[in-house]
């Protein structure tokens, strides 16, 4: 019992560990996507551009899935060990290179190119790990605690960000921005070779998942897992099942909680970026224990309920909760009951148009008596017949510093959105291997993953912003993560199974245990 | 139950191409607006940088739509089978789960 205690847990920390360094190589890129475009895509060098452009679009929405299917076809063939050390493999190295690329005014039109294609590979690979590493897991985890072991794979996507945005951060702190944005950005995609290789140590030593060196050895492992998983209507309507009534929902409640809320503190409400960065990294890690705790419940009462509430959730409070956050940084509405406590000299720049009119602005740090601080950039436009008068005066306000109270409930807020992002992913991983058998689980349960995910959670910033300019309400952002996670709770409340901890030995005989197999 | 089930059917069955309707009008509308701002473009920089965000638009939009198509097709054939009751209580679940 000891020995297949510590076994489980090898299992557990050597698959999470390896996907969580894949989670910090893909996000990486992500943080530093501002600097990497000035490097490798610069705006005025035309196609480079479109590049830029397809690395990150074609990464997350193409290649994610594309990857899940070429992996997953892995997988299910050759066997779960070799295949996720292969995307590790793939990941590392592509990361490690990224850092050594020489930039475009080096080597010109190459380096854009060498960096899509690496983009790619990173895309590639993360679609083949994640379905990979939760199957291992599962298929070595005895039926009851399934939602328990699993959810420590989930929880390493959060940590992934977390541990990124703290190695950039440590970075930057210990040089200039100048230093920073010529050579130090990277070193956080260099460190990603030491992560990978003790990764690949401790994964190399692993042994197969029972499950499937069981089918093997009994010869019954999938000729043709694609064929199997979307052309026999038994499987793709839980194919379908899966992605419509749970990783579809899933996806934009991950991303609206964990990437949305931090682009809206700091581009709509305009906080300063590390006050921003901080209220959604204590929201993280205060929130990252529930992955397991709902993990674990999911094994007492069933995935389902877990899951759908978490999208309910979602759908009911994300207005209230991102208007709050819009009413702590209306600066207009705040100065009217706060006295100002000091402001600092104004300075003033003035700049001449081709046609003799005059930009002149104005920009100071005011701080109120409340604590709340920010930079007031006034702009007026003086035309040349108007005599000095200024016309269409415009005050825009940046780098906010909300008050103590205020952070702290940012902070609640976001917490609250994580936490409804631990009770549609922690359960998920136990739900989507039990849908399917083990001859072509890594398949099936990769695809739906990576569409709900990389497509739907994907698209979250590109169609919030988009709905946003068609409406001008900076609220409406949030009609495409509600409707999306509403149809989602519809279709999982009328179509899942309740039923809990299904048994995931399907090919072998029940007696089996795989944690006798496990080093 | 099972009735409600196979009544959404229908409302998935439609609910695909509506979608792709949106997305479809929402991309030539974005294609539209980049046209303007080239037109609108008042010096060749200005022109050129509006030229380049037309191509990343088309490319933006092309992408999501390529990938949305396929998801489309799932989202009928979903429809189909809650409609043909597929997805009804007594309706065979997977047979390798226990």
């Amino acid at each position: 019992m000891k020995g297949s205690q510590s076994g489980i847990w090898k299992v557990i920390s050597a698959s999470s560990v390896g996907t969580l360094i894949e989670w910090y190589d893909f996000y990486i890129f992500g943080s530093l996507a501002p600097i990497i475009s000035k490097q490798f895509f610069p705006a005025n060098a035309g196609t480079s551009a479109l590049l830029s452009t397809l690395a990150i679009f074609a990464a997350g929405f193409i290649v994610r899935p594309f990857g899940a299917l070429v992996f997953g076809r892995l997988g299910d063939i050759v066997g779960r060990k070799y295949t996720f050390l292969l995307t590790l493999i793939l990941m590392g190295s592509s990361t490690f290179a990224i850092g050594l690329i020489p930039g475009y005014k080096s080597i010109g039109f190459a380096a854009p190119l060498i960096v899509l294609a690496l983009r790619l590979i990173q895309g590639l690979a993360l679609g083949g790990e994640y379905g990979g590493a939760a199957t291992y897991v599962a298929e070595h985890s005895p039926t009851k605690k399934r939602g328990l072991y699993t959810s420590w794979i989930q929880t390493t996507a959060s940590i992934g960000l977390v541990v990124s945005l703290i190695v950039i951060m440590l970075v930057r702190e210990n040089m200039s921005t100048g230093q920073f944005n010529d050579y130090g950005w990277r070193i956080p995609f260099l460190v990603s070779a030491i992560l990978v290789i003790i990764s690949i140590y401790i994964r190399m030593r692993m042994n197969e998942s029972p499950l499937f060196s069981k089918l093997k050895s009994d010869g019954k492992t999938s000729v043709n897992p694609l064929k199997e998983s979307f052309s026999h209507k038994l499987n793709l309507k839980m194919v379908l099942l899966a992605l419509f009534g749970a990783t579809m929902g899933q996806g934009v409640i991950w991303y609206t909680g964990q990437f949305y809320a931090l682009s809206f503190l700091e581009n709509t409400c305009k906080i300063n970026f590390d006050d921003a960065i901080g209220i959604v990294m204590k929201a993280i890690i205060f929130a990252t224990p529930f992955f397991i705790f709902f993990g674990w419940l999911s094994d007492k009462i069933g995935r389902k309920w877990i899951m759908l509430l978490g999208m309910l959730l979602g759908v009911l409070t994300y207005f209230p909760i991102y208007r709050t956050f819009l009413n702590n940084t209306n600066v207009t509405e705040i100065a009217k009951t706060t006295a100002v406590k000091e402001s600092t000299v104004p300075v003033i720049t003035t700049a001449t148009l081709d046609n003799k009119d005059s930009v002149v602005t104005t920009t100071n740090t005011v701080t109120l008596a409340n604590g709340f601080a920010y930079k007031q950039t006034i702009t007026d436009t003086v035309n040349k017949d108007m005599q000095g008068q200024p016309q269409h005066a415009k005050t825009v306000y940046a780098e906010k510093k909300v008050t103590s109270s205020a952070y702290w409930c940012f902070v609640f807020l976001v917490f609250v959105q994580v936490l409804y992002v631990t009770m549609v992913y922690g359960p998920i991983a136990a739900f989507l291997v039990e849908l399917f058998p083990t001859r072509i689980r890594y398949t099936s349960m990769s695809l739906p993953y990576h569409i709900g995910n990389g497509v739907f959670g994907g698209l979250v910033p590109f169609l919030s912003t988009l709905i946003i300019t068609y409406t001008n309400s900076p609220l409406s952002g949030l009609w495409y993560p509600v409707i999306v996670a509403a149809v989602c709770f519809v279709i999982g409340l009328l179509y899942l199974s309740p039923k809990a901890n299904q048994n995931v030995l399907d090919d072998s005989n029940a007696s089996f245990n795989p944690l006798n197999t496990v080093i | 139950m099972n009735i409600i089930k196979r009544i959404f059917g229908i409302i998935w069955i439609l609910l695909a191409p509506v979608c792709l309707y949106f997305l479809i009008v929402n991309a030539l509308h974005a294609f539209a607006k980049a046209d303007k701002a080239i037109e609108a473009a008042a010096t060749e920089a200005a022109k050129t940088a509006a030229e380049a965000a037309k191509t990343n638009t088309i490319l933006q939009w092309s992408i999501i739509i390529i990938i949305f198509l396929p998801i489309a097709a799932g989202l009928v054939i979903f429809g189909k089978y809650a409609f043909t009751g597929e997805y009804d209580s007594t309706a065979p679940a997977q047979n390798t789960m226990a």
